[in-house]
């Protein structure tokens, strides 16, 4: 009996948490998964990404590692796919103008990176700010 | 030479056959390839110059080969206008001590792509500054040793670190006879966009690629060199080797330069006078 009201409790906490999930997705506040950040100069109107945005969701890190190694090894820098294109586009900003790191919680990288479980070390020596000084 | 060519060219009387225009452009043509084939020229020993520039597909190619005169006569004393701006433009004053590091370790281990040296003849007395960065040699040690292809030569004659697959093993650094090469020990916070840094990788002087990258045509210039310029000492002279053209092969052709430890054969683009 005790086992019974305890599996029932874990089905409706379930229930509870998916709710919780598909709530927060359609109305978009607190589970920003791939959103444009705010204050980010790709919400300007009239911009617009590189490639075609589903292409780029699934593909960027494909293109970002073959421009990488043109833009690195041959220093040709007419790429189409850079980094710090990236981030000059898609940093969000506080209501101050101060730029806030693409990886950081809930920011544009981030917010998929984390939802997806994936691991990058693209931060780990690039900047994550569009370049101010 | 050129101009007997020209007239072969134009197959003397005939060439009035040839509408103006069309012979203009021929003849251009044909004097632009003439220059390439033939313009090989030696202008001081070891020094081959060519003359071509167009790059087309927007990669660096070979018609090119960066470098540098360094005269250390103009280099002053207790100056270090030249390391500052390194740091400054390549981010390297981002990279904070380590409080567990104490001050001696970290003047041993901090990144430096340029550093300021200096020579006393034992038996005059006489006392030479030199700046000491990558003297982008034509056969670089660093790649010979590197386990992985991290360390590279451009096609443009720079030699740098493509820290995508450097794996920090630091050999390069070992193999080195300049001491030119840094190793980053510690995770690093802040970089500049064109100058990314991280730990575990090795990096040295690229001769300012990002400027020559982005270059819209107009000469490029260094940091360390505009800095020593406006410190009054034009002492770097950067420029392009292989353009007879410019400053720097001219000033190469003038007068007596040297390379540090020529006796590697090591061929380097940075080169000095007066030591
Ligand atoms: S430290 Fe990096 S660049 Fe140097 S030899 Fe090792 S892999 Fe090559």
């Amino acid at each position: 009996m005790a086992m019974c009201v305890a599996t029932g409790l874990r089905r409706i906490a379930g229930l509870l948490v998916v709710g919780m999930a598909l709530a927060a997705l359609t109305s978009g506040t607190a589970f920003a998964v791939g959103s444009l950040s705010p204050g980010s100069k790709a919400l300007a109107p009239g911009s617009s990404c590189v490639g075609d945005p589903n292409d780029m969701r699934r593909n960027h890190m494909r293109y970002l590692n073959h421009d990488r190694d043109r833009a690195v090894q041959r220093g040709n820098r007419s790429i189409n796919h850079s980094l710090v294109g990236c981030i000059d586009c898609h940093a969000g900003r506080e209501a101050s103008g101060t730029p806030i790191p693409v990886s950081d919680k809930g920011q544009f990288c981030a917010s998929c990176h984390t939802y997806t479980g994936i691991r990058i070390n693209c931060f780990q020596c690039h900047s994550q700010v569009p370049e101010e000084r | 030479m050129s101009d007997d060519l020209n007239k072969s060219s134009a197959h003397g009387v005939d060439s009035v056959c040839v509408e103006p225009a069309l012979e203009q452009q021929q003849r251009r043509a044909f004097l632009r390839n003439t220059v390439i084939a033939a313009g090989a020229a030696v202008v001081a020993p070891g020094l081959l110059i060519t003359v071509a520039k167009a790059t087309g597909s927007g990669d660096v190619t070979s018609n090119q080969r960066w470098g540098m005169l360094i005269d250390t006569d103009k280099c002053a004393s207790g100056c270090t206008a030249c390391v500052e701006a390194c740091e400054t433009e390549n981010g390297i004053d981002l990279v904070v001590q380590p409080k567990r590091n104490p001050d001696h370790l970290w003047e041993q281990q901090r990144p430096q792509w340029i550093r300021k040296v200096k020579l006393q003849d034992q038996q005059t007395g006489v006392v030479t500054n030199l700046p000491i960065m990558c003297q982008h040699c034509e056969k670089p040690p660093c790649c010979d040793v590197c386990p992985t292809g991290a360390s590279f030569k451009r096609a443009d004659g720079i030699v740098m670190v493509d820290r995508h697959i450097c794996i920090g093993c630091r050999y390069c650094m070992m193999a080195c006879p300049y001491k030119a090469r840094s190793f980053i020990h510690q995770h690093v916070a802040e970089q500049r966009s064109h100058a990314p840094r991280g730990i575990g990788c090795v990096e040295s002087c690229n001769l300012c690629a990002h400027r020559i990258d982005r270059d819209q045509g107009g000469e490029v210039t260094t940091a360390c060199q505009d800095a020593c310029a406006a410190a009054g000492h034009h002492a770097i002279l950067f420029g392009d080797l292989k353009d007879p053209e410019s400053a720097l092969a001219k000033a190469l052709a003038e007068q007596t330069s040297r390379q540090i430890r020529a006796d590697l054969e090591l061929n380097t683009g940075v080169r000095y006078t007066n030591i």
